[in-house]
């Protein structure tokens, strides 16, 4: 199975070295973190696991041959600057110490499995019926559309808490506030989308997910547990739950958790991923249990393995190459995406036509949506139709959508204060190298010994000139 | 003595500065807009303008980039 989600544990290194701390103390983090890195550093971890400790430094660089030691020196940087090793001195040498919460976590995993004796039994009873999996995708679609339709129109609601959970509720308009995909009207005290959530809104599914989640996390680490309404001590901790949370999510591959059996911290978190379309919460048996759903899967699958599962299953649109779009769907949100940068013709009850026109597309290369992203979005969301065919979008509209971004950059105009009439060539090849080097050099030519720099940077230019021509007895 | 020239900087592709150029010559000498700095023409690629017409330049240049199109309409196939 793929590593738990790149985006996840890339988040997980750029971590502060308290809070990555805290984090050695959950099982799943630990067994992510030793997944995500490099063979070498993994093989130097487990021989280090069943030691002492701290081993010397000498032995540790015996492990390698001369020609790969640069290769052990890099892998051994990797692991001191993930705080998963760290230097010392003992008896009068170096030695490397292995973390002893991370090696305790680790030797249980090693020896135990991922099966805590906790959850072993954690399990609903067999003859619960689980909720089905159309029932599961289609609760799913219904909050993460509800987050979708609120973003792009501010007066719809946002996905609501599930009562089932009887927890606080997760405040989801000023988690897209804090992403900054939503911008707060001062007078009217009404959201409405930003620039950046345009771009949100045509990306795919996985980083959609991951973008909220993100924010999700960096609230956690951040701020106080007021502004979350969690029921979290302080932030550290929580942070370190909600991720091994999430790890466990992927790694445990689709079994339900029990919702009565997490603990407090836990608890809260699951409710908020409930209330995003993580999980579904199904009374099975005598508890609530907790079914992950498809974006659970998208999100811990990581990117590439995640978007093809979702593209395959949810392809609507058609693009031919007479710049016209048809796109099967009955969803408002898919429309109102669609018609960013797509000028609508028609609107039938479950289909979308429409033309892809300079208009269309100029406006939303305005908003600072590229031709890239709305290729891509195109291509993820290519009908089963036309999937197959190669390319899948045809190649005069992704060309003319890159034509016409190419045009709005074709005149650049900034304000500047040329220089000519240099006495020397020194001095000419002095200033440029003095310019370029302040990052204010616009234009330079060395046949005619001329150069352009920024207006703002002309009395800088004036003195350095000036400071050169005496140096040079000009 | 190294002479100094403030104005805007214009950048972009052969045919555009070529284009501004001739925008340039049709009106009368007063009210012309490219400055040549005393050294000599930029190059090819590059032009220098009044602060006052940098923004009418730009809007003339969008004019003639929306002249050159075709719009299919709603009811075209």
């Amino acid at each position: 199975m793929a590593a738990a989600s790149a985006g996840l544990v890339a988040f997980i290194n750029q971590l502060e070295g308290r809070q990555l701390e805290t984090l050695f103390t959950q099982p799943y983090a630990t067994v992510a973190l030793m997944r995500s890195l490099q063979p070498l550093a993994r093989q130097v971890l487990a021989r280090l696991v069943c030691t002492g400790g701290a081993i010397s430094s000498v032995l540790v660089s015996s492990f390698a041959r001369p020609e790969g030691s640069s290769k052990l020196a890099a892998a051994l940087s990797e692991l001191t600057s993930l705080r998963l090793l760290s230097k010392a001195a003992q008896g009068g040498q170096q030695v490397y110490v292995l973390h002893p919460s991370f090696q305790a976590q680790l030797r249980h995993a090693m020896c135990c499995g991922m099966v805590d004796s906790m959850h072993a039994a954690a399990l609903p009873p067999p003859d619960a019926v689980p909720p089905s999996t159309s029932e599961l995708a289609a609760f799913a679609r219904q909050q993460w559309e509800a987050l979708l339709l609120y973003l792009v129109d501010g007066a719809s609601s946002p996905p609501g808490p599930l009562h089932m959970l009887r927890a606080a509720a997760l405040d989801v308009p000023s988690l897209l506030a804090a992403a900054g995909l939503m911008l707060k009207d001062e007078y009217t005290q009404r959201q409405s989308i930003s620039e950046a959530g345009f771009q949100f809104l045509l990306a795919g599914l996985y980083s959609q997910l991951w973008t909220v989640v993100r924010q999700y996390l960096a609230g956690l680490g951040a701020g106080p547990p007021e502004a979350h309404g969690s029921g979290t001590a302080d932030g550290g901790p929580g942070l370190a739950v909600a991720i091994n949370m999430m790890l466990r999510l992927g790694l445990q591959a689709g079994r339900p958790i029990c919702y009565p059996q997490l603990g407090p911290a836990e608890r809260a978190i699951a409710a908020h991923m409930a209330q995003l379309g993580l999980l579904m919460p199904a009374v099975t048996g005598a508890d609530v249990w907790l079914h992950p759903t498809r974006l659970a899967a998208v999100l811990a699958g990581g990117g590439r393995t995640g978007e093809s599962a979702a593209a395959s299953e949810e392809g609507y649109v058609i693009v031919e190459s007479n710049f016209r779009v048809y796109a099967y769907t009955t969803s408002a949100v898919q429309v109102a995406i669609l018609r960013t940068f797509v000028r609508c013709d028609a609107l039938l009850p479950n289909l979308f036509v429409g033309t892809i026109t300079r208009d269309s597309a100029t406006a939303a290369l305005a908003l600072g949506i590229t031709a890239n992203q709305m290729a891509d979005f195109l291509r993820q969301h290519a009908h089963p139709r036309v999937a197959t065919k190669h390319p899948i979008v045809p190649a005069v509209v992704t060309d003319q959508l890159r034509l016409w971004q190419a045009e709005r950059s074709r005149l650049r105009a900034q304000p500047a204060a040329v220089y000519s009439r240099f006495e020397s060539p020194e001095l000419f090849s002095g200033a440029v190298e003095f310019a370029r080097q302040a990052g204010a050099l616009l234009y330079s030519s060395q046949e005619r010994q001329q150069l352009a720099v920024h207006s703002s940077f002309h009395d800088v230019m004036r003195g350095h000139l000036r400071d050169r021509k005496m140096a040079l007895g000009l | 003595m190294v002479t100094a020239t403030q104005g805007v900087l214009i950048t972009g592709d052969v045919s555009l500065i070529e284009y501004i150029r001739a925008l340039d010559e049709q009106l009368p000498p007063a009210e012309r807009f490219i400055i040549t700095p005393k050294g000599g023409p930029l190059d090819d690629t590059h032009l220098l303008v009044r602060d006052s017409k940098a923004l009418w330049v730009q809007e003339k240049v969008l004019e003639w980039q929306q002249s050159l199109r075709f719009e299919p309409k709603r009811d075209q196939q």
